[in-house]
């Protein structure tokens, strides 16, 4: 992972979103896979619905959000978060 | 007309031949077995189904029938489902169980215009409940002492989730029961008529109870989803606990109880999510059958859900 790299959710993602209390179900169309996120988790995932982001990106997005310090902590989260997501194929990354 | 409507016999003979087509909720078996005892015990289990002598169409054609296979010493049957010859033989006394598990096979694989999920179902004043669990969790012993406590019986093995409106339609077939839940219902259910108990089954010994009349003659109408429980038997707990659960775990566990979520994709997805929207969900953790009972009686009575 270095600076450079951005994610993306994959653009023929078909993705159906339900939330619930402060949970949050995924359901991914095209793998008929259903994954469930905490608070935290889905708030980053839903800062990628307006378009790809850096991890910097992402950490500046999920403080706003989660209205939080941007500290080493959620940087360090953020960038698990990508890992975790792109594995499941949920983001991928792209060029520039 | 229904099974109890011809004699044994007739009904012993029909099934050795044409076959027999029972109504069993939405679906119409077609039915054959020239195997004596499995014919018996289907008369007795089956006396107030509806049934069609010459059926034109059936949903699921079953067939158990003896096969001469090594060892030729015991007696073996094979189950046939809709020509699906592949299934293992097994000894000819145990076919009654074998037959039960063939008409669930063609629900779990088949149906389609469901959500199928592996859960027990019963409605009371309207209002479904559904009991999940692994299995040995109780769901069966549980749905019978229920559906004796005035409970209707909707099936003690599928939610037949209709997608959009998520109502519950009711299957009512003989409930399965296993090892010591047996004697349990019989002396909780002494007027009740229970099939022989077929024993060295891979669960133990396996008898069916007849489901109660009023279930299989209220079979058409459906049931409001009201209640989820996962079942948490506990031998050492001294009393029940009805623990809410939140909804989106509630989901993620019904999955795995789902047979046909993934193909019905998006609209499983919806299907589960609105049925678990309807529900209040519990962890309901018991012991006492009599307790747990009371308890969802209780249940039924002051939390029926305003939706």
């Amino acid at each position: 992972m270095t600076a450079l790299m951005r994610w993306q959710i994959p653009p023929q993602s078909d993705l159906t979103w339900w939330h619930r209390d402060s949970q949050t179900i995924v359901y991914h169309a095209q793998s008929a896979d259903t994954h469930l996120l905490d608070l935290v988790a889905s708030t980053g995932f839903a800062c990628f619905e307006s378009g790809p982001l850096d991890l910097a990106g992402l950490h500046d997005s999920m403080a706003q959000r989660l209205e939080i310090a941007a500290d080493d902590q959620l940087m360090q989260y953020a960038r698990a978060l990508i890992t975790r997501l792109e594995r499941l194929g949920l983001l991928e990354a792209i060029d520039g | 007309m229904k099974l109890r409507d011809l004699t044994a016999s007739e009904s012993r003979q029909r099934l050795a031949g044409a076959g027999l087509a029972i109504q069993t909720g939405p679906f119409l078996y077609s039915v054959r077995t020239a195997i004596s005892p499995l014919a018996s015990t289907i008369y007795q289990l089956y006396a107030d189904f509806p049934v069609v002598l010459d059926p034109t169409f059936a949903d699921f054609h079953v067939s158990v029938n003896r096969v001469r296979r090594w060892p030729w010493v015991f007696s073996q049957a094979v189950i046939q489902v809709g020509g699906h010859g592949s299934f293992n033989p097994f000894p000819t006394e145990r076919a009654i169980p074998y037959f039960e598990w063939g008409l669930n096979w063609c629900v779990s694989q088949y149906v389609q215009h469901h959500l199928v999920l592996h859960a027990a179902t019963l409605e009371r004043g309207g209002q479904g409940i559904l009991l999940v669990g692994p299995s040995g969790a109780g769901k069966s012993t549980l749905c019978a002492a229920l559906a004796g406590a005035g409970w209707r019986l909707l099936s003690d093995e599928f939610a037949l989730v209709t997608p959009r409106t998520y109502e519950l339609t009711a299957l009512a077939r003989p409930i399965s029961l296993k090892n010591e839940s047996i004697q349990l219902l019989r002396n909780r259910l002494p007027n009740s008529t229970f099939g022989p108990a077929s024993s060295g089954e891979p669960k133990g010994t396996i008898a069916h109870l007849r489901p109660p009349q009023a279930a299989v003659e209220q079979v058409t109408q459906t049931a409001r989803p009201a209640w989820i429980l996962l079942l948490d038997r506990q031998p050492e707990a001294t009393s029940c606990e009805l623990h809410t659960i939140a909804q989106a775990p509630t989901v993620m566990k019904l999955i795995g109880q789902a047979f046909n979520y993934c193909e019905l994709g998006k609209l499983g997805f919806a299907t589960l999510t609105g049925l678990v929207e309807l529900c209040a969900c519990y962890r309901f953790t018991y012991s006492d059958l009599d307790q747990a009972v009371q308890s969802l009686n209780h249940l039924a009575a002051s939390d029926a859900p305003s939706r």
